[in-house]
């Protein structure tokens, strides 16, 4: 009987995050996902304040370009009042929620940010400018002070260096120097923030992840990665994986941009201070809090373009945030007896009796995750993908790199130089006095010392836009290279790539047409973004 | 890949006053040592021929073609890198050519799993293949597929099979549990030339630490080793010198990481001196040796 008011509150609340005054009667029961309705979304439901009164629902939905977002709260209602992933725990302001909102897939969509920026003022927290703002002694408020954080969703991370210890307190030496070739953001060259401070530092502009289906990346959510992890990474035999440091069990080192954190609990930790400016760690409580609240959610498409709604029982396996709940976690879908995003078969008898359009858009789907799975092309000079025994170029798919079931990451650890910040691939405008283009990120200049082992395909001297997971490692040859991300919830959280480079589906599957000379056809494009849109 | 102790080799391949860097290996010295007629050291550009399947990987050498293995999958034979010139270390294969070259061997097992048979004829263990550090923009040649070589990969260019599918090495087991009196135990890696990262012989960086551990060692010595291949054209390849200093430094961290006895006492040494070479068991001695020590 408490399941089926609840049901009931959550339908009737739209299946936006709720307000409190509904809730007093639902809570406490923690309502099973399945048995909570598909709901309509309400245009409002955009943004969740930090602090505000209200919950997250079992399952809510939210209206994209290519129609809707779901996220599912897998344990049932969750007050946000006194979680402190919903708290503004720091002194800015922001809370987690601030960065990872429901409506932006869990993460934070271009088309928010910019909405929340007129509606406010640029006032909210989320604009605050120790990292909101291209540096923090610009102007705060104004269009120009935050131009990286509007226009293309990033935020600004800022990192020691040279770095002399690891996130472990394992020696570093770095292997390389920085030079910054152009600083259009004036942080890289601040005499308080820049590389020549006092207390030198690299700026560097990246986009929040996803905090959902972390059961599939983040060993501390409750999931299991492939291979057990162990404590060498498989795609650099040498390297010892970092551990855990509460458990001391080997990370999968796929949680963030640079693996610098090993751990969902680490990460919260390092977001509280960087982001939430909060001086000390937050308390066991407020940690235990935020890491459930982050197991339990899961992001997908909920709803695609032509209106198929993946809840129901005749939806491929693998769409939908209930197949992510339900599925089985660490399984490397680089194969055809377990394909990474499963089977997309009871389409095939389905749209047999389906309108024209709904049948086209499905055809259109199941090519493109064809194309995916099986199409080769020249995989080359990825560093930590051709690097790893596949030998370069490699004749392979998609699937090669993107191979955990479900949601498309490496199983690995996931850090490989695609070419997203690193010249000549990195996709920054030319300078042209006929152009009013111009470059929005800091460009580098990464000198490796003589003795170290050099970029494999780049060499010993570098141009990035980040050097990625070399500011952790201090290794030249990690110059450029990015944790991937997830590939689930995408159509609700443009734009892609850690640097925001890619402002839709199409630059980024134009992007890898570019970078490997894939001569993908228009249809086989369309396809392809199809198929992700329904991710 | 096999291990053990470097053994003495005969003095005239010692190559005293005759060694080169690579710096000047392009430039073959005659000398009187040569490795056995059947073995085919060198450094070319690598060639990728592709075919209907997976690419077969070739190199050239005094005016022929050699074959060295198919793209396979990530844990088995590692083949070559365009950019980059490569050191193979192999032995001539009797028999029909692959993919146009004549195939090369090793007799150290580079793949857990054979990589596929080419018209019906198992594909030979692969030579010892390291892609060198630095870039070489001459190696860019790549072959348009030809439908005459026929390869059947054990993993083609799409998905795996499940039959076919590599698995992620299993952790290795751990040690039985040794008894008194201990004994000092030395736990050998072996490295592709020039390189300080530790491949398939890793497991024995974790080996000795377990073995640490069980015995509350006294001390743990780290020796790096910097190798050197006598080529077929009589010329020698030296590694780079500071290689065994890198070697140890890579070791140090890991087996730091993996995490030693805390009273245990972490020795290291670097050997600059290159290791003799007699083109035949040059791979085993680009080593790094872990010395257990109760």
């Amino acid at each position: 009987m408490a399941r089926k008011r609840q049901a009931r509150q959550v339908r009737f609340a739209g299946g936006r995050w709720l307000a409190a005054a509904v809730l007093s009667a639902a809570v406490g029961g923690g309502a099973p996902a399945q048995s909570i309705p598909a709901e309509q979304p309400s245009e409002h439901a955009y943004w969740v304040s930090p602090g505000a009164a209200g919950a997250a629902p079992a399952l809510s939905r939210y209206h994209d370009d290519w129609g809707q977002i779901e996220v599912l709260n897998a344990k049932g209602l969750t007050l946000s009042q006194g979680n402190a992933f919903f708290e503004p725990i720091g002194t800015n302001g922001r809370a987690c929620v601030s960065c990872h909102q429901p409506a932006s897939g869990m993460g934070l969509s271009v088309q928010a940010i910019q909405r929340r920026w007129r509606e406010t003022g640029g006032k909210d927290p989320l604009f605050a400018v120790i990292d909101g703002a291209n540096c923090p002694d610009l102007p705060p408020a104004q269009p120009a002070s935050h131009s990286l954080l509007l226009k293309r969703g990033l935020f600004r991370v800022s990192l020691p260096w040279p770095r002399h210890a690891g996130p472990d307190g394992s020696a570093v030496e770095p292997e390389f120097t920085i030079e910054v070739v152009r600083d259009p953001t004036g942080c890289n060259t601040s005499p308080v923030y820049g590389l020549h401070s006092a207390d030198p530092h690299i700026s560097v502009y990246r986009r929040p992840r996803v905090v959902g289906n972390l059961q599939y990346v983040a060993p501390d959510a409750g999931g299991t990665t492939f291979g057990g992890a162990g404590p060498f990474n498989a795609k650099r035999m040498g390297m010892v994986m970092d551990k855990d440091p509460r458990t001391g069990a080997y990370s999968a080192m796929n949680i963030m941009s640079d693996a610098r954190e090993p751990s969902l609990v680490t990460q919260a930790i390092d977001a509280a201070h960087d982001h939430l400016q909060r001086a000390t760690p937050p308390s066991e409580m407020q940690l235990q809090q935020i890491v459930q609240f982050e197991s339990q959610i899961f992001v997908a498409q909920g709803i695609d373009k032509v209106g198929d709604d993946f809840a129901t029982s005749d939806t491929p396996p693998a769409l939908g945030a209930r197949n992510l709940q339900t599925s089985a976690t660490g399984v490397l879908g680089d194969n055809f007896g377990k394909p990474v995003f499963k089977t997309f078969d009871v389409w095939v008898n389905r749209s047999q009796n389906e309108a024209q359009a709904r049948a086209e858009f499905k055809a259109s789907v199941m090519r493109g995750y064809a194309v995916f799975f099986t199409r080769p092309f020249w995989i080359r000079d990825v560093a930590h993908i051709n690097t790893v025994g596949l030998g370069n170029p490699a004749k392979r798919t998609c699937v090669t790199c993107h191979n955990l079931q479900m949601v498309g990451t490496d199983a690995s650890a996931g850090w490989v130089d695609l070419g997203t910040t690193n010249e000549p691939w990195a996709g920054e405008p030319l300078y042209s006095p006929d152009s009013d283009a111009t470059p929005d990120l800091p460009l580098f200049k990464v000198v490796c010392n003589a003795d170290a082992r050099p970029h494999p395909f780049l060499g010993r001297t570098i141009y990035t836009h980040d050097p990625g997971r070399a500011l952790i490692s201090g290794k030249c040859y990690d110059v450029g290279s990015i944790v991937m991300g997830q590939l689930r919830g995408l159509a609700a959280r443009a734009p892609y790539f850690s640097n925001g480079s890619a402002e839709d589906l199409r630059a980024l599957v134009d992007f890898y047409d570019r970078r490997f000379n894939m001569s993908l056809t228009q249809r086989e494009k369309d396809d392809l973004v199809n198929f992700m849109s329904v991710l | 890949m096999p291990t053990g102790k470097p053994r003495a080799l005969p003095a005239v391949m010692l190559l005293a006053g005759a060694v080169l860097t690579w710096a000047h290996a392009e430039e073959p010295l005659a000398v009187a040592a040569r490795p056995p007629p059947e073995h085919r050291n060198f450094l070319a550009c690598p060639i990728l021929q592709d075919t209907a399947t997976v690419p077969c990987w070739m190199a050239d050498y005094a005016g022929e073609r050699y074959f060295l293995g198919v793209q396979t999958d990530s844990g088995g034979w590692s083949p070559p890198y365009l950019g980059h010139k490569a050191l193979i270390e192999g032995i001539v294969v009797s028999g029909p050519r692959i993919c146009g070259g004549i195939p090369l061997t090793s007799n150290y097992p580079q793949s857990p799993l054979p990589s596929g048979s080419a018209d019906g004829r198992p594909l030979p263990n692969p030579p010892v293949t390291s892609p060198m550090r630095e870039l070489d923009a001459a190696c860019t040649t790549m072959l348009p597929a030809d439908l005459q070589y026929h390869i059947a990969a054990r993993r083609g260019p799409g998905p795996n099979t499940a039959a076919s599918a590599l698995r992620p090495p299993p952790a290795p087991a751990s040690l039985q549990t040794p008894t008194p009196p201990f004994r000092a135990r030395t736990f050998t890696l072996t490295y592709d030339f020039d390189s300080e990262v530790a491949g398939k012989t890793i497991g024995e960086a974790l080996k000795a630490v377990q073995y640490a551990r069980a015995i509350d060692a006294h001390r743990i010595t780290l020796i790096g080793y910097r190798g050197a291949t006598l080529l077929s054209d009589g010329a020698l390849a030296q590694e780079i010198p500071n290689i065994a200093a890198l070697r140890v430094r890579e070791l140090a961290a890991a087996v730091t990481k993996l995490g030693i006895p805390s009273g245990t006492t972490l020795a290291e040494r670097s050997i600059d001196e290159p290791e003799p070479a007699d083109g035949v068991t040059d791979p085993q001695r680009r080593r790094a040796e872990i010395i257990v020590t109760p």
